[in-house]
């Protein structure tokens, strides 16, 4: 952090004190252009989301054969499915799902993490042992076997996914969180509280909780992604959100798939809009983690061009 | 070293126990009762349609308690490593596993091989030059990697070249030893897709790993008396670099075998992917628990050998 070695010493230093949002959303577009780009695209995608009944042109679900895998006109920006449902509203309704599936599962992901990562790491002892043994069997479960034959006992359908895959991805990143909590445990301000007289419960809501909230914060980022694409990917093989409902997962199969040599734009969208949100999610977690989290950054220095200059110089 | 192995092995049991337990409850939670699904959907399959649904339950043991149950199943895996019998074929669960495994293993390796090809140029180069364009641009491919789901890449290389050139991948199944060429290039391209799926993970992690390296005291020793850059990047730091990047590919085992199954679909290779759906489809559940099982044991074991590779590539670790 050359920012901080170049700050001159003093009290004049410090210009002005922003709340830490704003000062995250400053540091994010400064040093990270390419993260900041990403977290607009999520954005627009979830007012996309959110806005879907006005953004849409028509009904995502409106059946009109005669239309039928036409390609894309001024009527249907980018050309209509085998029932001759409007591909672009279908899209943007789409949207509505992944955001959804996004916040809801990675919201459920991060509780079960943080309850399940907070406990074991505060309690340690065989406590911790046994519940780290639950947690290395389910590691040790490929998450699609699993998932899928969860979602095949439950049904498909958006809440089932969104329990199955939050449950699951919240066990799996749960050890993040413990080992955060094991290295604040071990703190003099946690022994200090504990001497005066602290109940666990407000030593855990006061000083171990707010300690782990930026690996939380990034755990929530890196966990929408992977939902979203987990749910797609079970919409894919039918096992997620049922048809009609848009998922994009979805609409890349199903009975379109037959379809698509002869409308091959059947092929495109869904997965691009797909591949378009996970990819801006990760590179807006990413310039994130960067930001929020010092110690995971990539390397604990730099290599520098100053470096790499000064080896060249001395070859030559 | 032997002592290790041994403490490692013993520690997979109870985490196998639990694998195994959940497995079974996952079957036990069948909403709906199998036999109806049996009796109902296919007469006469598994036990011929003479018998009634209580002598169906009783040859198949569902009509006894289910911690009975419990023990019996553990007791044929551990003892005979026998998975039970498929419900609807009545074949081995173990047979059928046996027969698909190779196909998914011959994807896993082509996967394997082809990620690691693509990652490692890419991750070093990006360390090399940390923070120029380049490295923007290999870490923004990395991520693309990551984010770019399997399926829609799968899809468009079954579409597009057919659209555009009429051709279309090969999708009839032709086994390695009767025909290898014909075999590669029905492999090849799910493979391919698979590693690069497989690659931003590991991509990520030689650049991490390369510029822990490179800061090192005897990196720059090496730079000061003159070694020229290309044994310095490949015989002292990625060396060194590699050993984490060996444990990131067997963290994403299960995640290569999700892949699979995607792949294994939409290019029709008939591997344990597209077994595990059809048993799912047909909901037999003893397979689909034994299928489960052998998976997890995988992993287990696998992950296990990683560890013993460090190693070898690290003089440093001593099993203890």
């Amino acid at each position: 952090m050359s920012e901080i070695t170049d700050r001159p010493s003093g009290a004049a230093a410090q210009p002005k004190r922003h709340s830490f949002l704003v000062d995250v959303i400053i540091r994010l577009v400064k040093e990270k252009p390419l993260g900041a780009v990403g977290g607009a695209i999520v954005l627009a995608m979830f007012i996309t989301g959110i806005s879907a009944d006005f953004l849409a042109p028509r009904d995502r679900n409106l059946i009109s054969l005669p239309d039928q895998l036409s390609p894309p006109s001024a009527q249907y920006p980018l050309g209509t499915d085998n029932l001759g449902r409007d591909l672009l509203s279908r899209i943007i309704f789409g949207a509505r799902i992944s955001m959804i599936v996004g916040l809801a599962a990675s919201g459920l992901s991060v509780l079960t993490a943080a309850t399940i990562g907070v406990v074991s790491g505060f309690l340690g002892g065989k406590f911790d042992i046994v519940v780290q043994r639950f947690v290395d069997a389910w590691m040790c479960f490929p998450w699609l076997f699993i998932v899928l034959s969860v979602m095949s006992l439950l049904g498909p359908g958006l809440l089932q996914v969104i329990i199955v895959l939050g449950l699951l991805s919240g066990i799996n990143s749960s050890r993040v969180v413990r080992g955060a909590v094991i290295g604040i445990k071990e703190n003099v301000y946690v022994e200090a509280a504990r001497a005066i007289g602290c109940p666990t419960r407000r030593i855990l809501a006061r000083h171990i909780f707010p300690n782990v909230t930026a690996p939380i914060i990034i755990l929530f980022t890196v966990a929408m992604g992977a939902m979203i694409l987990a749910e797609a990917t079970l919409s894919f093989l039918g096992f997620g959100i049922p048809p009609p409902e848009p998922s994009w997962g979805g609409m890349l199969s199903g009975a379109g798939r037959v379809y698509m040599l002869t409308a091959p734009w059947l092929a495109i969208w869904p997965g691009l809009a797909l591949s378009v949100a996970v990819f801006s999610i990760n590179m807006f977690g990413d310039a994130l983690r960067d930001i929020l989290d010092p110690r995971l950054r990539g390397g604990l220095g730099r290599y520098s061009k100053a470096k790499a200059q000064r080896a060249k110089k001395i070859r030559r | 070293m032997g002592g290790y192995i041994i403490r490692r092995l013993l520690l997979i049991i109870p985490t196998l126990f639990l694998v195994t337990i959940t497995v079974f409850l996952l079957v036990r939670l069948i909403p709906g009762d199998v036999v109806d699904l049996m009796v109902g959907e296919q007469p006469g399959t598994a036990f011929g349609d003479k018998l009634s649904r209580a002598e169906i339950r009783h040859a198949m043991g569902l009509d006894a308690p289910a911690y009975v149950q419990y023990g019996r199943w553990l007791l044929g895996v551990f003892t005979r490593g026998d998975l039970g019998r498929s419900l609807w074929s009545n074949r081995p669960v173990v047979e059928l596993i046996i027969e698909k495994f190779p196909v998914s293993m011959e994807l896993g390796l082509i996967a394997i091989v082809t990620g690691l090809l693509i990652a490692l140029p890419i991750g070093v180069y990006s360390a090399m030059r940390q923070d120029t364009p380049g490295d923007y641009l290999g870490r923004s491919l990395a991520i693309a990697c990551i984010s770019v789901p399997s399926f829609w890449l799968g899809t468009m290389v079954v579409v597009f070249p057919s659209v555009w050139w009429g051709w279309s991948p090969p999708l009839d199944y032709v086994p390695f030893f009767e025909n290898p060429i014909a075999n590669l290039r029905m492999f090849i391209i799910p493979g391919v897709i698979l590693g690069m799926v497989m690659s931003g993970t590991s991509m990520r992690m030689t650049r991490t790993m390369m510029l822990e390296v490179l800061r090192q005291d005897y990196i720059r020793t090496a730079w000061a008396k003159g070694v020229n850059e290309r044994i310095v990047i490949l015989r002292h730091a990625l060396r060194n670099a590699l050993i984490p990047v060996v444990t990131i590919i067997g963290l994403q085992l299960p995640v290569l075998i999700g892949g699979s199954v995607i792949l294994e679909q939409i290019f029709s290779l008939p591997g344990m992917g597209l077994l595990l759906l059809k048993v799912i489809s047909m909901r037999d559940y003893t397979a689909l628990s034994g299928i489960n099982l052998i998976m997890a044991f995988l992993v287990l074991i696998i992950n296990l050998g990683v560890d013993l590779t460090y190693g070898y590539l690290d003089p440093r670790v001593h099993y203890r």
